[in-house]
């Protein structure tokens, strides 16, 4: 055996370790990985579970809002008549604020509430009942006398009442349709509040979100 | 850093969910329309606004979820933690009426307005049934602030342990989303609404 022979079977020896650690590795590399796979994967939809799938869908197809429903997005300003999913209107309008306004232990927050509710009352030409808070809002003392409170054609032609004292009304303030700076109700252009007083009627669902 | 990668690296491996016709997922939309309102599905591709029962609304958006014993059902946001401060307009009356003539008469003056626009584009999003979201991952990894990024990594490391050890099962999902839609997204968040995921 010659010299060259003998250094290179030395080599061989001297890499051998390190070839069966890189595999080693690299196997349990492999494995971690799989492992990794399995745990986190979502286990697959379960083929016996389709009758259950579609009676259910059934279900949610004949849950659905049939007939006209108002739609208002609060954070876009937008207020939509539909009808399943066929937009009959769309228009631009103003919801809460957000604000909040203390005086002494009295606290509000002017946000418009979210949820499902129902047109409960229409009223053609409304007067507004000014609440405490329109009067500490604006600096001026709270008048003792009721009848001082009422203010009219603030609210535009059309009040929609929705509940809890809010209310889809028009506004004097056109410039600010499409922001968020009312007290909670749902302000709209003349146009448009006219369209809704006229096609939706009282039992109208409103979603809001 | 360590943990960005970590999650990364869990991403990577994690297949999106399967979202076909996985009934405990019509279950949970089924008892949400009985409820009535309106709420918010997850989907593969994004997030829809449901209303009535009908589909109102679409948020495009790359998710990654990370789960494990959790099937599909109704949670609700328990908190909601913005990368940067989220602005509250508070008005005393009494400073008003100090002010009285300056007042505009109307609600808000309009640097008041608290809109859409001032939400913020990255959070995280604790449930009600312990799954997270992580809304625009890449911004929230990258705040500048490392304290602040650290105290957010804790939040929902710490979190998440929590869940495994009390609940034995985790859902974490990875929301990449236009920064307007992530900002709405917050703002439906905070409203309280539903979710179907």
């Amino acid at each position: 055996m010659s010299i060259t022979e003998i250094a290179a079977i030395t080599e061989r020896r001297r890499r051998w370790p390190t070839l069966v650690l890189v595999s080693f590795a690299l196997i349990g590399f492999v494995l971690l990985g799989a492992l990794v796979i399995q745990l986190f994967q979502t286990p697959p939809v379960d083929d016996s579970s389709l009758p259950t799938a579609r009676k259910l869908e059934g279900k949610i197809a004949a849950r659905r809002a049939r007939g006209l429903f108002i739609l208002i997005d609060t954070a876009s300003n937008r207020l939509y008549l539909r009808r399943g999913d066929k937009v009959l209107m769309e228009a631009v309008c103003s919801t809460g604020s957000g604000v909040q306004l203390v005086s002494g232990e009295k606290h509000w927050t002017f946000r418009t509430p979210r949820g499902e509710f129902r047109i409960r009352s229409k009223t053609r030409n409304p007067w507004w009942r000014k609440p405490d808070w329109a009067y500490l809002e604006e600096g001026e003392p709270v008048p003792k006398n009721e009848s001082d409170r009422f203010e009219r054609g603030v609210l535009g032609e059309y009040a929609l009442g929705l509940g809890h004292g809010y209310y889809i009304h028009g506004t004097l303030y056109t410039r600010l349709l499409g922001t968020n700076v009312t007290h909670g109700c749902i302000r709209l252009g003349r146009k448009e509040l006219a369209y809704l007083a006229r096609n939706a009627p009282i039992g109208t669902r409103v979603y809001i979100y | 850093m360590r943990l960005a990668l970590a999650l990364i690296v869990l991403s990577l491996f994690s297949a999106p969910s399967e979202q076909g016709p996985d009934p405990a997922r019509l279950s949970a939309r089924l008892q949400l329309m009985k409820q009535g309102g309106v709420f918010l599905e997850t989907t593969n591709d994004g997030l829809e606004v449901f209303a009535g029962g009908w589909k109102v609304q679409r948020f495009p958006a790359h998710i990654i979820e990370i789960s494990r014993g959790k099937p599909a059902g109704v949670s609700q946001v328990e908190a909601l933690t913005p990368v940067k401060p989220v602005p509250n307009v508070v008005i005393d009356s009494e400073e008003v009426a100090e002010e009285a003539g300056d007042t505009n008469a109307d609600v808000s003056t309009l640097d008041q307005i608290i809109g859409v626009d001032k939400m913020p584009e990255s959070y995280v999003a604790y449930f009600d049934d312990g799954s997270i979201w992580v809304v625009n991952p890449g911004d929230w990894l990258g705040v500048s602030r490392l304290w602040r990024k650290g105290k957010l990594q804790f939040q929902v490391v710490s979190r998440l342990v929590r869940e495994i050890i009390d609940r034995e099962g985790f859902k974490v999902s990875f929301v990449s989303m236009d920064p307007a839609a992530a900002r709405h997204l917050y703002w439906i968040l905070e409203g309280q609404m539903p979710v179907v995921q």
